[in-house]
């Protein structure tokens, strides 16, 4: 998952950027809203964690240039601002969810959470696929009721194709999401991330859960 | 606690009593001076007629020469009496028929008789009013009996005449006038008592329902709606605490205003502690992430710690807990402190900064309040200016007094701005990334200058360039 989190505010930005890393995913960062406007615009973000008083754009201003350029990245609003007319102002603006400063990161993990489990249309935090089942919480995946330990870029491609079971998922966006730009493109990282999770949790005797398809994607299997 | 109501209707019950028992007593004494002046006079008139029937026989026998089946006053059962004296009042020469029917003689009188009447009070068997008196006895007989020989004495006979009346009607009216005096005397308090503890309870009344709507208020921002049926007198009661309430609901609002963004400020530095250490907690063995917390924790207290004390001043500056301590200072000298403390700021800002001031300039004026102002005022101008660019700083003197000055660009600032540019926490656009900055300096500057009587000016001249004014007058220059 790639988010991007547009916080001028320098220590809270980049302990966000830290915080969410560790949490397995992909974070960019902006220090105002012009350079957030930007990054939000150039690239697809799953989420994007926004602060209102920013310099040079404000947060509602961003919010709404966003929707109106057609992004439809999740927005989790962050702000001091708590009276009740911001925070209808911030959702009507077309934000997803309100944070206000400060905060616990564990509140703001599971409202992540809770945004990216909503849009792919699960209800709980458990996506069970056939018999694979994942808990998105806490990033334990299991075959059969039998857990398996997945390393965290392992986890992440698994965890990206279930939340998109019902479509293909290109190479492309599989490195956006899962992979930081450093790497170079062109390169067969993705192929190798599939190639390395088919044999953490296929068996040998049965189909694999990953479908190819190809000269679009990959796709999980869904029985 | 004193009542208004008790208070007024006991001193007016006291001050109409006395009244009214003074005026009670006079009325009754002149009344009763009347009474008795006109019970005298019936009574002289009464001696009069008596006085005018008195004769006196050829022989020297005197005698009254009334009809006493007509004058039934003075038989037995009359009220009037009547007793005679001779001329040496050692003798009673005649009675009216009660005395002598009842064999009774009245003492002498406590004075002897003169030629005016003597009124005095007699108590015989009723109490009655008397007039003692010298009188002629009346003689006629000559016209009768010109031939008639009689010696000088009994023609020209003096006889003492004392002429009595029983008072019972004097009294009973006497009586009668007190009874009513004392009754009025008692009644009038009482009914004054209660009608004036009735009126001003009426009185009172709108000032009851004025308490009852003040104590309906629960917020400075409500006001007192008028009454038409209130007397006049409230109304400017009802105008005074609406004043009030403005007034309060101002400062109530200021306050407000001042603690909501104090707390705002510092919503952001503490949800960067906590995410910062709530980071590094989540991976306790990365050491060098436990350290980078440490420092942002240490430079974040740092920052909190700057606003807390600049909330502290300038909540001590409106207090007017702060008090000027003036002494002779050397403005210059201390102009060139300040100018050499933002210098590094400056230089980092790739600023020129153009200083002109006397060499020196000495003025009374309290030290740390000026310093107070002219570090801000220039922190200001050096932070706020674009980078690249000029700030101008000056401190002048002249006969009739100093100013300090400085001048800035300030881009993107307006005349609306200029308003609100001494209000607490403001700054130009939303951002709080500058987090040395909180809108605090130039508040504090402006009540520091408030402080010293200082006159503070803004402008805004062309080209945007922001000048900030403050003046006073000198009192000594070396």
């Amino acid at each position: 998952m790639r988010l991007l989190v547009i916080e001028d505010a320098d220590i809270l930005r980049q302990s966000l950027v830290i915080g969410l890393g560790d949490a397995g995913y992909v974070v960019d960062a902006a220090a105002d809203g012009e350079e957030g406007l930007w990054l939000a615009s150039e690239q697809s973000y799953d989420l994007i964690i926004l602060d209102i008083m920013l310099p040079r754009m404000n947060g509602f201003e961003l919010l709404d240039r966003l929707r109106t350029l057609g992004a439809d990245s999740l927005v989790l609003m962050l702000t001091a601002r708590d009276n009740v007319e911001d925070r209808v102002l911030g959702l009507r603006s077309g934000a997803d969810d309100y944070l206000v400063k400060p905060f616990d990161f564990a509140e703001l993990l599971a409202r992540i959470e809770a945004l990216l489990r909503r849009r792919a249309g699960c209800a709980s935090n458990l996506l069970e696929i056939g018999e694979l089942t994942i808990n998105l919480h806490s990033k334990q995946v299991s075959i059969s009721g039998v857990p398996i330990t997945l390393p965290p870029r392992e986890y992440a491609l698994l965890e990206c194709l279930a939340l998109n079971r019902h479509r293909v998922v290109s190479r492309q966006e599989i490195e956006h999401k899962i992979y930081d730009d450093k790497i170079e493109p062109m390169s067969n990282v993705v192929d190798s991330a599939i190639s390395s999770l088919r044999k953490m949790i296929d068996h040998k005797d049965r189909p694999s859960f990953i479908l190819t398809r190809r000269g679009h994607g990959y796709q999980i299997r869904q029985s | 606690m004193k009542s208004i109501r008790f208070t007024t209707t006991w001193m007016t019950f006291v001050g109409v009593s006395l009244l009214g028992l003074a005026l009670c007593s006079a009325a009754y004494l002149v009344a009763r001076k009347i009474l008795i002046d006109n019970f005298d006079r019936d009574l002289l008139l009464e001696f009069q007629n008596v006085a005018s029937v008195a004769r006196v026989w050829p022989d020297g026998d005197f005698y009254i020469d009334i009809d006493f089946d007509v004058a039934t006053q003075y038989n037995a059962g009359g009220s009037r009496i009547f007793q005679v004296w001779s001329a040496d009042g050692k003798e009673i020469v005649d009675q009216s028929p009660m005395l002598e029917e009842e064999n009774r003689r009245l003492s002498y009188p406590p004075r002897p008789a003169g030629n005016k009447p003597y009124f005095f009070d007699l108590q015989d068997k009723h109490s009655a009013r008397a007039i003692f008196q010298k009188v002629d006895a009346q003689w006629g007989w000559i016209e009768e009996q010109p031939d008639l020989k009689v010696p000088e004495h009994v023609q020209g006979m003096q006889v003492q005449l004392l002429v009595v009346r029983e008072r019972t009607s004097l009294d009973q009216s006497l009586s009668l006038l007190r009874n009513w005096m004392l009754a009025i005397a008692a009644i009038l308090p009482a009914l004054t008592f209660l009608i004036v503890y009735l009126t001003i309870g009426r009185g009172l009344k709108p000032l009851r329902e004025l308490a009852t709507k003040v104590s309906a208020i629960r917020s400075s921002g409500e006001k007192l709606e008028a009454d038409l049926h209130w007397p006049q007198e409230i109304t400017p009661v009802a105008e005074t605490l609406n004043a009030l309430l403005k007034r309060l609901d101002f400062t109530l609002q200021r306050e407000r205003r001042f603690t909501s963004d104090a707390a705002h400020e510092l919503r952001t530095p503490l949800a960067e502690l906590r995410i910062a250490t709530d980071i590094a907690l989540r991976a306790q063995q990365n050491q060098e992430r436990l350290l980078t917390a440490v420092r942002h924790a240490n430079h974040l207290s740092h920052s909190m710690a700057n606003l807390v004390n600049s909330m502290l001043l300038l909540a001590r500056f409106q207090s007017g807990s702060s008090k000027p301590e003036n002494a002779p200072i050397d403005a210059a000298a201390l102009f060139d402190e300040q100018r050499q403390r933002i210098y590094g700021l400056a230089k980092k800002r790739g600023l020129a900064v153009q200083a002109q001031a006397p060499e020196t300039l000495v003025i009374t004026s309290d030290k740390g309040l000026l310093t107070t102002i002219m570090a801000n005022l220039f922190t200001n101008a050096v932070e706020y200016a674009p980078l690249e660019s000029t700030v101008t700083l000056t401190l002048s003197a002249d006969a009739s007094g100093f100013a300090l000055e400085t001048r800035n660009a300030a881009p993107d600032l307006t005349q609306e701005d200029l308003e609100r540019l001494f209000h607490p926490f403001w700054r130009k656009g939303e951002s709080r990334s500058q987090r040395d900055h909180y809108g605090l300096g130039l508040a504090i500057v402006q009540e520091a200058a408030a402080c010293l009587a200082l006159k503070l000016d803004v402008t805004l001249e062309k080209e945007n360039v922001l000048r900030i004014r403050v003046s006073s007058r000198i009192t000594e220059t070396i």
